[in-house]
């Protein structure tokens, strides 16, 4: 066994018997105390799935306790039914309830999705104070203490039930983030547009993450409903919704553990102070502000920007390794590459016409160039056909099957991939979890297995990171496995990005400005790449300016001007034609760049190969 | 038929206040597309102060609305130089930083004013005006002469002068802006400034209408802001619009479901939001993505 697992072990195991010794260390009301700060890091752990994992703001995490809390009440007293069945339907109305306040999400975001589930907690809260079954603002009492194999009528033998379902419940969600869900999550919270288009759900993972949420909300609200065996509104405010929220952000909401130390540390300081509430608000107020403008990733964050300052940027230490792409090519149990069909195509965006009746089509298994001048809408044809914009008229069409109507998120899992102008990588991932998030294929119910089977997603889990490495080997960033895309040179983010699309076992590949920004030799591996892509039987789609690399790597070219297609033809062709020259260059003269010198383009590669080398050793 | 349109009438008045909120708030993100959580606490700190001048220092009403500008705009400056690091680069955490000065200042509420909150006394005493049957109060007049005043100042000074050229130039571009000479960083903080003087208006106005404690600010906050991405979030006729609806709203669901009203007005514009997300005239938004 190694140091650090032995370590690991130790810290676990004293973990827990601090946590079996603590009862019997303080007084009754301090285990009360205990009581409350472990709801609040239930509330937390929820709250940052939602909000620090996938990104949804999420303000009605309090009426989701309430809502558990209030059911458990009143089934319990008015309805005579048992404590804990009455607590199986608390969460399922939570749940119910997550659903419905996460639906909105659906359409809106950020700000908007802030407004609308801060609305719908008050009007929970507006709910319990005028309801006659809540008996409004005097609450409900007489809720019977939970029947259980040892007796939970003290705050003592409580702790003990509500440390194992918390320990359950910080599992679970640990487990969430540190697999596919959880990748899928922060992916999405990134960039929903790229995560989109790499096949990842996300109206579903939305409504999951609130579902999630909602779910540890109503557990938690019926152990506050077993602890206190008491409801009132006052329990349910905004008011105690903000504490919620500066627990998380304090804490750190990309972090799960850093939430929990948020509750517990924010939990402690509000009891401290319990005789100044209105300082220790103000307070907390002021901490909020703080952390966002001084240390927005939380406590949580604090030690990787420490270890970042200490280990300096790789971007001063990195050079792009060649590719190897042998081990795809070799791999026979691909999908048939698709012929691509656009037949008419239209896009209006109000009065400006992107697209006007654009037909083209891509051969299977060939290399498409379509070139064109700046608002020529090349990148608007791509977001097309990758599902990203609906068409305003026209269809476009894969192997003959009209796919017009489909979403991004369909487009991806019958094949299309693609890359962005822009580069659109998720920022907050490693670029091994960029490659992961792709490279997972599993449909949304395959999420199922977290429940009924988690050794399943372990087991897929191991499977995919050997399966990535791979790829990272393949393209030759491996050794960058584990940075963010941020701290990397240009070059080697458009590689990841390149990486991510093939990772996504695409048939049809459309690539958005792959060259701009490379340098000539890395201009002349991505021709390699491309090519070889291609030859392991896919169909490539290219908008790109460099002419260089369109002339010398596709096989037919399209080109559009002002949103219609002016030419189609074969590179030599195209290059001929006179009204590309009108619309394209103007300038006939400038005509001789763009027939491809094969001899200069590859002595003015090796040149720059040479140069990199000798950089490389001087280095 | 009476009944119904004097809850109209009495709509009107409290839409104008949260008309005025929601232009605080539209103006803000127009020019630097965030939104700021903590304006409802503006509101209430901006009505606080006049209630104090008009009440304590028995300012005239309207001087002390006017003092109480000044100090809320001031307080809208310290946000957003606090805030303004992240300007242009993760607005879910300065709208997470505008939630936290909003905890700030309804504690800072409690400390100055205390919890238990005062009503303010209706600076014109004149008999109702009768109008066909009709009672409308004097005071519901001036507020709505004063809403449609600052409405009109605020578009004039958007359209009419230097400054608030400089200002749309921000909203639309804000590199383009830098490029040809205007300072970015200025011209937010001035919109948050008048946001916040707006809001101080509206909180001032809101006094003799409600009662003024700590917790005015979530309410007002949250209605207009409804009422500002009902109208079209950024767009000035569209926060008047919405102001105007939530507050006629407001004022029937009170009449038909009592205790229940503020849970009608938030699942109605949820419903609405779902519906049309970009409001009645559509978003007026700064895209910085």
């Amino acid at each position: 066994m190694s140091r650090s697992a032995r370590l690991r072990i130790a810290g676990a195991a004293a973990v827990v018997a601090l946590l079996y010794g603590l009862p019997y260390a303080v007084d009754p009301y301090q285990i009360h105390v205990v009581d409350v700060t472990i709801l609040f890091a239930l509330l937390a752990v929820g709250l940052g799935l939602a909000m620090g994992i996938a990104g949804q703001i999420n303000l009605a995490q309090i009426a989701f306790f309430g809502i558990g809390a209030y059911t458990v009440a009143i089934l319990t007293t008015q309805h005579g039914w048992g404590f804990w069945a009455a607590g199986v339907a608390a969460v399922v109305a939570s749940l119910l309830f997550g659903l419905v306040v996460g639906f909105p999400a659906l359409r809106v975001q950020s700000h908007y999705l802030g407004i609308v589930t801060l609305g719908l907690a008050l009007a929970f809260t507006s709910w319990v104070t005028n309801a006659k079954m809540t008996f409004g603002a005097e609450g409900i009492p007489g809720i019977p203490v939970p029947p259980f194999l040892f007796d939970l009528s003290g705050g003592y033998l409580y702790y003990y039930l509500e440390i194992v379902v918390f320990a359950l419940g910080l599992g679970f969600a640990l487990f969430v983030v540190h697999t596919r869900l959880g990748r899928r999550m922060k992916a999405m919270r990134d960039d929903s547009i790229a995560a989109s288009a790499v096949g990842v759900n996300v109206p579903v993972l939305r409504l999951l993450a609130f579902g999630i949420a909602s779910v540890y909300g109503g557990v938690a609200g019926v152990l506050y409903a077993g602890l206190i065996r008491y409801v009132a509104p006052d329990s349910f405010t905004p008011a105690t919704m903000f504490l919620l929220l500066a627990m998380v952000i304090i804490g750190g909401r990309q972090s799960i553990l850093g939430c929990v130390v948020g509750a517990v540390v924010l939990s402690l300081i509000r009891e401290w102070l319990i005789d100044f509430s209105t300082y220790a608000q103000l307070g907390y107020g002021a901490v909020v502000v703080l952390a966002v403008v001084f240390a927005p990733t939380g406590l949580a964050g604090i030690p990787r920007r420490i270890a970042a300052l200490r280990r300096g940027r790789p971007a001063e230490r990195a050079t792009l390794r060649p590719v190897d792409l042998g081990g795809r090519l070799a791999r026979d149990d691909r999908r048939r590459p698709p012929a691509l069909e656009v037949r008419g195509i239209s896009k209006h965006f109000r009065g400006l016409k992107a697209l006007q009746d654009v037909t083209l089509t891509a051969g299977a298994a060939r290399i498409k160039g379509i070139v064109g001048p700046n608002g020529s809408g090349k990148t608007t044809l791509l977001n097309v056909i990758s599902g990203l914009y609906t068409p305003t008229s026209g269809s476009f069409a894969l192997d003959g099957e009209d796919v017009t109507s489909s979403t991004a998120t369909a487009l991806s899992q019958r094949g299309v991939a693609r890359t962005f102008q822009n580069l659109r990588l998720f920022t907050e991932l490693t670029v091994r979890q960029n490659v992961l998030v792709a490279l997972d294929r599993s449909s949304m119910w395959a999420s199922a297995a977290y429940v009924v089977r988690p050794q399943a997603v372990v087991r897929a889990e191991r499977r995919l990171r050997a399966r990535a490495d791979e790829i990272l080997v393949e393209f030759g960033i491996a050794e960058y496995a584990d940075e963010r895309p941020a701290a990397l040179p240009y070059g080697i983010q458009r590689r990841v990005e390149l990486a991510r699309a093939v990772a996504a076992d695409p048939a049809l590949l459309l690539l958005d400005e792959p060259a701009a920004g490379l340098n000539g030799q890395e201009v002349g591996q991505l021709r390699e790449i491309v090519r070889g892509i291609c030859d392991s039987g896919v169909t490539v789609v290219l908008v790109e300016h460099n002419m260089g690399l369109v002339m010398s790597l596709c096989d037919e070219v399209t080109v559009l001007s002002g949103g219609r297609v002016i030419a189609d033809g074969t590179p030599a062709e195209v290059v001929a034609d006179p009204e590309v020259i009108e619309a394209y260059l103007g300038d006939v003269s400038q005509l001789a760049d763009l027939v491809p010198d094969t001899v200069a383009i590859a002595e003015a590669e090796r040149a720059d190969a040479v140069r990199g080398d000798q950089a490389e050793e001087l280095l | 038929m009476q009944v119904t349109l004097q809850t109209l009438i009495g709509g009107l008045a409290l839409g104008a206040i949260y008309a005025l909120v929601a232009l605080g708030f539209s103006l803000v993100y127009r020019t630097m597309g965030l939104v700021n959580f903590a304006h409802g606490q503006v509101v209430m700190v901006g009505a606080f102060t006049a209630s104090t001048f008009y009440l304590t220092v028995k300012l005239p009403f309207g001087i002390a609305i006017a003092v109480a500008v000044v100090v809320t705009g001031l307080l809208g400056l310290i946000i957003e130089r606090v805030l303004r690091p992240l300007e242009g680069r993760d607005f879910d955490l300065m709208l997470i930083g505008t939630i936290g000065f909003g905890v700030m200042l309804e504690a800072l509420a409690i400390i100055v004013w205390g919890a238990t909150g005062r009503a303010v006394r209706s600076p014109i005493n004149t008999a109702p005006l009768d109008i066909g049957g009709l009672k409308i109060r004097t005071y519901s007049v001036v507020v709505l002469a004063v809403a449609a005043a600052a409405t009109l100042a605020l578009v004039a000074f958007l359209q009419r002068t230097k400054l608030g050229s400089a200002m749309q130039a921000v909203a639309m571009d804000p590199e383009a802006a830098t490029a040809v000479g205007i300072h970015v960083g200025r011209s937010n903080a001035i919109a948050f400034a008048i946001g916040a003087g707006l809001a101080a208006l509206a909180g001032g106005l809101a006094g003799p209408l409600l009662y003024v404690n700590a917790s005015l600010g979530g309410s007002l906050g949250i209605k207009g802001f409804a009422a500002a991405i009902l109208g079209g979030f950024g767009n000035i006729q569209g926060a008047i619009i919405g102001g105007l609806a939530i507050g006629v709203i407001d004022s029937f669901a009170a009449g038909r479901f009592e205790g229940y009203s503020e849970l009608v007005v938030f699942v109605v514009f949820t419903v609405l939001i779902m519906v049309r997300p970009t409001g009645i005239f559509g978003e007026r938004t700064v895209n910085r993505a």
